[in-house]
């Protein structure tokens, strides 16, 4: 995908950014970076058939509200997160997992079990609690035979650990599509074929029940999917859930209640929590 | 000892839906920030104020740790909830999109005050006014 870089620059910074922001945001920019010193502002258009005239109206737009210069052209292609990467190394988590990035190289000991990632453009570098937090609790749960069902699978990180503790079946809905192409190749990368699909829902996975649901999303859609996930699962079903600051964290234990799901275990490290559930 | 600061990063992200899409993404990278981490937290603190955007100042230090800010939603935002809008006039010099009381404009300026370099509550009236204007929404007299 290609991005053309539209950029309006101003005399003097203007009192509320909101008009040229919300100019953008007409135009589809969702997100845009703002500099006092010269003062800008700057978004981004993917580059499609028809963005030439969208570009040149947006500019008529921003002038008339004040800007003193419009520019645009096309963003040279970088590798953005090329500069974290440079300080993602392997690390162990829990017993058992090592999450290990495709450039470095780990000696791993007979038991462990590695997950070689590239984490792209995706959630999941398992370099965060919520990932880490994940895990831990995934490594105590029995995967032997299981179907696993990866709400928000990101990376595809949880997924290929469910398979490697046993699972007999797994699958990961996204709603970004960029998620689905990381995890799909992440899971190739371990020989596995795992089942990934673009989706909002469970549902988008086919038929349950599921016996085990991993859900590291943010907690209002945690809470939002808690009843079609509960329909989705099996009797008893373990309920994963991460990705829930503490603040939040009592709204999702409410709504799990009232969802007759009985907590387990919850993990809490770095503000973040994460927790198990068991299904009626 | 204090961190010393290498940046100082700032977005209008949507509130609960940010991705790492440019300008984002280049800017957070650039900078050495771990995007992702950074737009989780962002989206799970702000998932209740959907349907905003809202500006993040994000502070980076020489260790590439990082702190931030979310400020109070754009003032378009604010004033569109005020009266009970959609969107503004595409073009606000012919087309109408709205009135606002005077007591609602006193409400949007104060919530916006500290965003706006003043505190003077006459002076954030008249920038927001201002701001109403362009998305054609008049102000009562």
């Amino acid at each position: 995908m290609s991005w053309i870089e539209i950029k309006a620059t101003f005399d003097h910074a203007p009192e509320d950014w909101s008009p040229f922001i919300e100019a953008f945001r007409d135009f589809g920019c969702e997100n845009t970076i703002q500099s006092d010193f010269p003062p800008s502002l700057g978004a981004a258009m993917v580059d499609v058939e028809g963005a030439a005239e969208q570009i040149e109206e947006l500019k008529a737009r921003l002038l008339e509200l004040g800007a003193k210069d419009v520019e645009s052209a096309p963003l040279i292609e970088q590798n953005w997160d090329e500069i974290w990467r440079q300080h993602f190394h392997p690390r162990r988590i829990g017993n058992r997992f090592v999450v290990r990035p495709t450039w470095e190289e780990f000696e791993a000991k007979p038991d462990d079990l590695i997950l070689v990632l590239d984490p792209g453009q995706a959630f999941g570098t398992g370099d965060h609690p919520t990932t880490r937090m994940c895990l831990e609790l995934m490594e105590g749960l029995d995967h032997a035979g299981k179907r696993v069902a990866d709400v928000g699978c990101g990376s595809g990180i949880l997924s290929i650990a469910a398979q490697m503790l046993g699972a007999a079946e797994v699958a990961g809905v996204d709603i970004e599509p960029v998620a689905i192409e990381v995890a799909k190749e992440n899971a190739e990368r371990h020989g596995m074929d795992l089942h990934f699909v673009a989706g909002s829902s469970i549902r988008d996975l086919g038929e349950g029940p599921w016996d085990i649901v991993l859900s590291n999303i943010i907690s209002a859609t945690l809470i939002a999917m808690g009843p079609s996930i509960v329909r989705e699962t099996a009797p008893g079903a373990a309920w994963i859930v991460s990705g829930i600051i503490e603040e939040n964290w009592p709204d999702v234990v409410r709504a799990a209640e009232r969802l007759n799901c009985t907590l387990v275990r919850d993990k809490h490290e770095d503000g973040w929590v994460a927790a198990e559930f068991r299904c009626p | 000892m204090a961190k010393r600061v290498t940046g100082v990063i700032k977005l209008n992200i949507p509130a609960g839906k940010g991705t790492p899409a440019p300008p984002v993404g280049p800017a957070l990278g650039q900078a050495g920030v771990n995007m992702m981490e950074f737009l989780k937290k962002f989206n799970e603190m702000t998932a209740p104020q959907m349907g905003f955007v809202l500006p993040v100042e994000i502070t980076v230090f020489e260790d590439r740790s990082y702190a931030f800010v979310v400020k109070q939603p754009l003032a378009t935002d604010l004033i569109k909830r005020a009266i009970g809008i959609e969107r503004g006039a595409a073009n606000p010099k012919t087309d109408k999109a709205g009135v606002i009381s005077r007591d609602k404009l006193r409400d949007v300026a104060k919530a916006k005050m500290k965003d706006l370099n003043t505190d003077d509550e006459e002076m954030a009236m008249r920038i927001i006014a201002g701001s109403a204007r362009s998305m054609g929404v008049r102000v009562e007299d």
